[in-house]
């Protein structure tokens, strides 16, 4: 009987919820003083290649050295609100960007608004705001995912289809290929993932979280996000997508096996088709990520950012630092070459020159140019997208609806309607002012 | 016991004895302390002062103002975090849930465990060793390292039982209904029948042979024996592991979290009240109100607990 080790593992979550628990903050002291003479800073990161480019900024740069750690981990958000409590963070850690705009909202992070201002324009307007939750910015762009589509070729010509433009070019697709062969699948969608919603609403136009001067608006139920859910709606109604859990070791097979045979993808994960697509490789192809409306192409994207943490000494200083990393052209140029393996693509304005090598060398059938869709992608990415304060929370509570969406227990709609009552009585409660957009 | 307590009543009759029996006991109650003391250190400090917060957390609330971005507060709110519990759907759904399915996998698990420890005590020595040991191996593996080794037979993606059964033209899914159910029971009573067996086994070690050899010359078969010699003479054990189980199903967390990687729509993230709990506190955020919910879920955990240690004792006697 295991109840011991259960009980071992359960005190230890126990003590580890206890341990982390957050005491009242206070912070919002002026930072844009310069700082003088020599300094050290503390950098937490967990991407590939950055250690190395931490040690070419050390050598140039004598007076602001960079003690970079590497904070692997699922438990690294953990750590790092720990390590804030406790008074020893890092003034600077890795964060992607619904996890910035948490910490911004618990008063983790440090205000940057002045310090970062010069080095706005170096960055796309979509990553900065992903690191300008409601307004005022708490960190710096490190890069950027912006969502393409990748297909099965050789699947889409047997069973005579066409590179999908728009979602509802996807379900035509998906109901074509199934009159040839019904298992087969045109998208995934898995039980444990609402981001495929997210990038949905994104692309369409739609604005879950919104900063209207004092207050929030709360758009799950606005037309934009309904016209998302709806796709999801009928990919699940008409049993056009699978259902393989990103977890699962697995999940690769689902694609090379061509059992679903288009995905919606990005750059970071470019690095490792070769390597997990054996049976397929050579048969894909890239295309524009789906379009709600072709008159204003969209796509979404996922953004690592930067975070400045609560307590960082010299935010002037790590600025330089964090800006010469993600935007210079020595810094991005070693970053993007495959040997680094980070697996980072620029949050930059101009990314053509680091497009060429981050694609895989024998996942495709070159028959598509996949560089230009790279850059397409990334110059299109919907610059509405804004986290709210209660975005982790919000999307704890969308995980566990969204596996009752996937079981056909539950409609997209009602779990909109759901989140929009749910997001405003959270925010209500936390003393945080917002109302329900349009109203 | 009454040949044992007879002389100190006589000594109480000198009064010079009482008084240094009594020094010697309160050095004895001082030196027991000091005895103690490693041990209480590290129980106030591990259990009582984690409580103690937990219990001031959940009486708290985060606060935030304007558009909720910059410095939070944590206020004093009173009970309000629990009146928010005991209004929580969720959570005892979760608990209900837990508690229904442990009921009929700890049946099982027991039983299975009990009838293997009937047979070993019917084998020769050298063979009881051996499957002792056997099937104590699973319980020697780390709960998350056979769980992930489940996770593999399971996975609707790469499992070689199910492409076996694909190949045989034969569909099925390890998750979903009552198969979730079946799946994560599966799990639990492969860990838990060797450690529970020998606990058994060991209480019927225990038992005085003169019993069964009684019950022979009264002419009771061997099966006979088990069941009306053996088996009421160790319903203690089985309390005891009944127990355990018990709390260690209230407590379930590592299992389902794991196979969630590969049915999420089938266990969510409020499968169990550990996993809401853990959602709560560290996908959320909200501490104030994890701590709160661990707090209902150990004094939940306490009470069944007792209730069932008092039933099945007095069912006993």
């Amino acid at each position: 009987m295991s109840t011991f080790r259960k009980r071992a593992t359960a005190g230890a979550a126990a003590v580890l919820s206890l341990s982390l628990v957050l005491a009242a903050c206070s912070s919002g002291d002026d930072t844009s003083a310069t700082t003088q003479g020599k300094v050290q800073l503390e950098f937490w990161s967990w991407t590939d290649g950055i250690q190395q480019q931490v040690a070419v900024w050390n050598k140039a740069h004598p007076d602001t050295q960079v003690k970079y750690v590497n904070a692997a981990g699922d438990t690294v958000y953990q750590k790092l609100r720990a390590a804030i409590t406790s008074g020893n963070a890092p003034c600077l850690a890795k964060m992607d960007g619904m996890n910035l705009a948490t910490f911004a909202a618990d008063g983790l992070l440090t205000d940057i608004t002045k310090i970062a201002a010069p080095y706005k324009s170096r960055y796309t307007a979509a990553a900065w705001n992903a690191v300008s939750p409601g307004g005022a910015t708490y960190g710096i762009p490190m890069g950027s995912s912006p969502l393409f589509t990748a297909y099965r070729a050789d699947l889409f010509q047997k069973y005579g289809l066409k590179a999908p433009t728009t979602w509802d070019d996807v379900i035509a697709a998906g109901k074509a290929a199934q009159r040839k062969d019904k298992n087969v699948k045109i998208y995934n969608m898995a039980g444990e993932d609402p981001s495929t919603l997210v990038d949905l609403s994104w692309q369409s136009g739609a604005q879950w979280y919104k900063v209207a001067g004092d207050h929030w608006e709360i758009g799950f139920t606005s037309p934009e996000a309904l016209r998302a859910g709806d796709v999801v709606q009928r990919l699940v109604d008409d049993n056009l997508a699978s259902n393989a859990s990103y977890a699962d070791p697995g999940v690769f097979k689902t694609w090379d096996l061509g059992k679903t045979i288009m995905m919606t993808t990005s750059t970071w994960q470019l690095p490792i088709y070769d390597t997990n697509f054996p049976k397929s490789k050579g048969e894909w192809q890239l295309a524009d990520a789906p379009l709600f409306d072709p008159a204003k192409p969209q796509t979404s994207s996922n953004f690592d950012t930067v975070g400045f943490l609560k307590g960082c000494k010299y935010p002037d200083r790590a600025a330089q630092f964090a800006t010469w990393m993600s935007s210079s052209k020595e810094s991005l140029t070693a970053l993007t070459d495959p040997a680094s393996k980070s697996g980072l693509f620029p949050a930059v304005k101009d990314v053509s020159p680091y497009v060429d090598k981050i694609i895989p060398k024998e996942m495709f059938n070159g028959k598509s140019d996949s560089a230009q869709i790279i850059t397409t992608a990334a110059s299109r990415v919907g610059e509405q997208w804004q986290y709210g304060p209660d975005y982790a929370s919000m999307y704890s509570e969308m995980q566990k609806q969204w596996g009752k969406v996937m079981k056909k227990q539950m409609t997209v709609k009602a779990m909109l309607t759901h989140l929009q009552e749910w997001v405003l009585a959270d925010l209500k409660h936390k003393g945080v002012k917002a109302v329900a957009a349009g109203s | 016991m009454s040949t044992l307590t007879r002389p100190p009543r006589v000594a109480t009759d000198s009064p010079v004895r009482r008084t240094s029996a009594r020094r010697t006991g309160k050095r004895g109650a001082y030196k027991g302390v000091l005895f103690t003391l490693p041990f209480l250190i590290g129980f106030l400090a591990t259990y009582v002062a984690p409580i103690a917060y937990a219990f001031s957390e959940s009486l708290h609330e985060k606060k935030s103002s304007g558009i909720g971005f910059g410095p939070t507060k944590v206020v004093y709110t009173g009970f309000s975090n629990f009146a928010a519990i005991f209004a929580d759907g969720t959570f005892w759904t979760g608990m209900l849930r837990t508690l229904l399915f442990g009921a009929a996998q700890i049946v099982v698990m027991l039983g299975i465990s009990l009838l293997l420890a009937l047979l070993l005590d019917g084998v020769a020595a050298r063979a009881v060793r051996f499957f002792r040991a056997a099937l104590l191996v699973p319980y020697v593996i780390p709960a998350v390292v056979s769980t992930l080794m489940w996770l593999f037979l399971y996975s609707p993606t790469a499992s070689p039982i199910l492409d076996v059964a694909d190949r045989a033209g034969a569909h099925f899914d390890f998750f979903g209904g009552l198969n979730t159910y079946l799946s994560l029971g599966n799990v639990l009573t492969w860990q838990g029948i060797g450690f529970n067996m020998i606990l058994i086994s060991a209480s019927l070690q225990a038992l005085p042979r003169e019993l069964y050899e009684a019950a022979r010359l009264d002419g009771a078969r061997e099966w006979r024996i088990a069941w009306s010699v053996k088996v009421p003479n160790i319903t203690g054990i089985l309390v005891l592991t009944g127990m355990f189980s018990l709390i260690g199903r209230l407590q379930l967390f590592a299992e389902p979290l794991f196979l969630r990687y590969v049915a999420p729509e089938s266990i969510n993230t409020d499968f169990t009240p550990m996993m809401e709990i853990f959602d709560r506190a560290f996908k959320a955020g909200d501490y104030q109100y994890a701590a709160a919910e661990s707090l209902v879920l150990a004094v939940v955990t306490g009470l069944l607990a007792f209730v069932f240690y008092r039933v099945t004792n007095r069912k006993m006697s």
